[in-house]
């Protein structure tokens, strides 16, 4: 009986684990589909690797990437890691995408730097990538393209907004993303410039909540007890900017604190709506999906692209939705 | 001397707790010794590392670990995150709380029946757990729940935020458990040694299944009260909780040894460390800092451990040494 259960449990969890394969490596096909426009990338290999499936953001991208295939004709495999954000099992993804043979690699780095050992691989395998999103780090160019909104102006436009609506003046605390994150970088230097222009807002903490709700919501939660005055909050996303609602909500000052974000991701449109975050600024993911595996299928076709293509912007306040 | 071992084993943790807190309402008492800010860090943002850490503490004490929890939590979470927005509280509930005890069964199973090590099974299980969350959701957060269920997580009974008093209560049920019935004395007996246990007729595999049983159900009930605290159901939060239990464990004195530890000391551990993340917010300090503080403080802990047990062995010996002089 003993020996049953063993077995019926080690047959259980096999079954598990194939299930979680399925999803883990979060992997799916839009394939070569049916009145497609007719190019030279049509049937060709291509590969999207994104950093996480867990923010809406890059489900987005990665819808907009797959119409994109679907319009030239691509086969396009979509990878993420398991654990969000991580460089390792980027760095896997990466491998087993040169042993697949893709003929392009479109990815978005989740560490500017970590991602390099991978990449120098892809580029002496003559497999031409597309850089999404966040750049890739280091002195050599060994992509084709670099397909993103610029972080520093996107961090710009949204605190400028953001110190308008303040009245020009008061206390203002900066939520930061993954530390080292490129994107969070600009993001916060685009920030400090927007704020420099208003000599009556002070910048009082910046601290990072690592582009992760729970996360910002507990610091945003402690950061409220230094410095209960605070009139508005910058964060560097808007899963953080989420968290930030729920803590502001928490110590009962709805509608005392501005909140921003950057992503427009469907919650926090909702949560602009709902009055309970003031802007967001949507950086049309979609769009640099799309525009990214565009650009790869026409260097496939042999056609030439821009090393740098920039995507466009566009502030969401409760009077644009 | 072997006095002084046990008393540096039993109030060394709170000592550190009571300069931290010490030292901070000297430098910034205007943010940091004030009731909100103690009820915020004690009411709202303790609880969840206490729960996890019980269940680290639990496994622990078994010469075991659990790494699945912080997995099962979003596998529990997100699951019954549907039902809970259609307002289907008590079938979303059950189905959490019964796949939390479906999971840690599943763990116990893979340790005492198979024979895996527990943190190769554990880690099976978090990463299928974590997968299966990923396929059901697709990545996708699960937003915005209805006022009624919200409460359950920012709600007060006479004036004691509900969280605050769920924790304090399991607290009381798995101390009593650990302290004073037969499975209290099994599970230490089983981490400290094994064999030895079943060999004098105790079921040692049973106990420590149903410790990972009641992870399990940990998990699910921390999931829960989770969702109801950042109203969202968040496939992604799972990375922070096992190195923090693991963390507020060692910190609050349990052993890796096994055999050894309480439940008390990690409610002082978790404390700490939650003190430690507050202290730094409000003092403006990066996050890559506090890393290494709580890293830093977990070496401290395990020094003065090893400290306590050469203080004590030496007293033994010195004891034996006086006995055969005498």
């Amino acid at each position: 009986m003993k020996k049953h259960i063993s077995i019926m449990g080690v047959l259980l969890v096999m079954v598990c684990l194939l299930a979680a394969c399925g999803g883990g490596t979060a992997s799916s096909s839009a394939g070569s589909a049916s009145g497609a426009a007719a190019s030279g990338a049509s049937g060709k290999e291509a590969t999207l690797i994104l950093k996480n499936l867990t923010n809406p953001f890059f489900i987005s991208v990665k819808e907009g990437g797959e119409a994109a295939a679907a319009k030239y004709g691509l086969n396009l495999t979509v990878l993420a890691p398991l654990k969000a954000d991580n460089n390792e099992e980027q760095m896997q993804m990466v491998e087993q995408s040169i042993a697949r043979q893709t003929d392009i690699l479109v990815i978005i780095p989740a560490d500017t730097n970590g991602i390099i050992p991978a990449v120098e691989k892809v580029f002496e395998a003559n497999i031409p990538v597309v850089d999404l999103n966040t750049k890739i780090g280091g002195d050599k160019v060994m992509w084709k393209t670099f397909v993103a909104i610029e972080n520093y102006d996107g961090g710009y436009m949204a605190v400028k907004k953001l110190c308008e609506l303040m009245g020009s003046e008061g206390e203002i605390i900066i939520i930061e993303g993954v530390v080292g994150a490129q994107t969070s970088i600009d993001r916060v230097k685009g920030a400090h410039a927007a704020i420099a222009e208003f000599p009556k807002i002070k910048i009082v903490a910046q601290q990072s909540g690592e582009y992760n709700r729970a996360k910002g919501m507990d610091v945003v939660q402690n950061l409220l007890q230094a410095h209960p005055n605070v009139k508005a909050i910058f964060c560097c996303n808007d899963e953080m900017a989420l968290g930030a609602v729920e803590a502001v909500e928490a110590a009962g000052k709805r509608g005392k604190i501005l909140i921003a974000g950057i992503d427009a991701n469907a919650d926090a449109k909702q949560a602009i709506k709902d009055g309970k975050m003031t802007l967001s600024l949507d950086s049309q993911p979609y769009m640099q999906g799309y525009s990214a595996v565009e650009a790869a299928a026409k260097i496939l076709s042999g056609e030439k692209v821009d090393e740098r293509i920039v995507t466009e912007m566009a502030v969401v306040t409760k009077e644009t939705l | 001397m072997s006095k002084l071992a046990s008393i540096l084993d039993k109030y060394s943790r709170i000592l550190l707790l009571f300069f931290i807190i010490a030292g901070m309402s000297l430098l910034k008492p205007e943010a940091f010794l004030t009731y909100e800010n103690f009820s915020t860090v004690i009411f709202q943002q303790a609880p969840f590392t206490i729960l996890m850490s019980f269940g680290m503490t639990l496994a622990i004490i078994t010469k075991g670990i659990d790494k699945s929890m912080g997995s099962i939590l979003v596998l529990t979470s997100v699951l019954c995150a549907a039902f809970i927005k259609q307002e289907q509280y008590i079938i979303g509930i059950a189905l959490a709380l019964a796949l939390g005890i479906l999971c840690g069964f599943l763990n116990g199973i893979l340790i005492t029946r198979v024979g895996v090590a527990p943190f190769i099974a554990t880690y099976g299980i978090e990463y299928t757990a974590l997968g299966l969350a990923f396929v059901y959701t697709g990545g996708q957060y699960i937003y915005d729940f209805p006022p009624v269920f919200r409460s359950i997580g920012i709600g007060t009974v006479f004036g004691i935020p509900n969280l605050a008093l769920i924790t304090f209560l399991i607290f009381i049920v798995l101390y009593f458990l650990t302290r004073m019935t037969t499975f209290g004395r099994r599970m230490y007996s089983a981490g400290f040694n094994f064999n030895a246990t079943t060999l004098s007729g105790i079921s040692a595999k049973n106990t420590v299944t149903l410790v990972y049983i009641i992870n399990g159900l940990l998990a699910a009930v921390a999931g829960i009260l989770y969702m109801a605290r950042l109203n969202a159901a968040d496939p992604g939060i799972s990375g922070n909780f096992t190195l923090d239990s693991i963390a507020a464990t060692l910190i609050g004195g349990t052993s890796f040894g096994g055999g050894k530890g309480s439940v008390a000391g990690t409610v002082i551990g978790s404390l700490i460390i939650v003190f430690i993340r507050n202290s730094m917010n409000i003092m403006g300090v990066s996050t890559t800092w506090q890393q290494t503080a709580v890293g830093f403080i977990i070496v401290f802990s395990i020094l003065l451990e090893a400290a306590t047990r050469y203080i004590s062995n030496k007293a033994k010996s010195l004891g034996m040494v006086s006995i055969d002089a005498g």
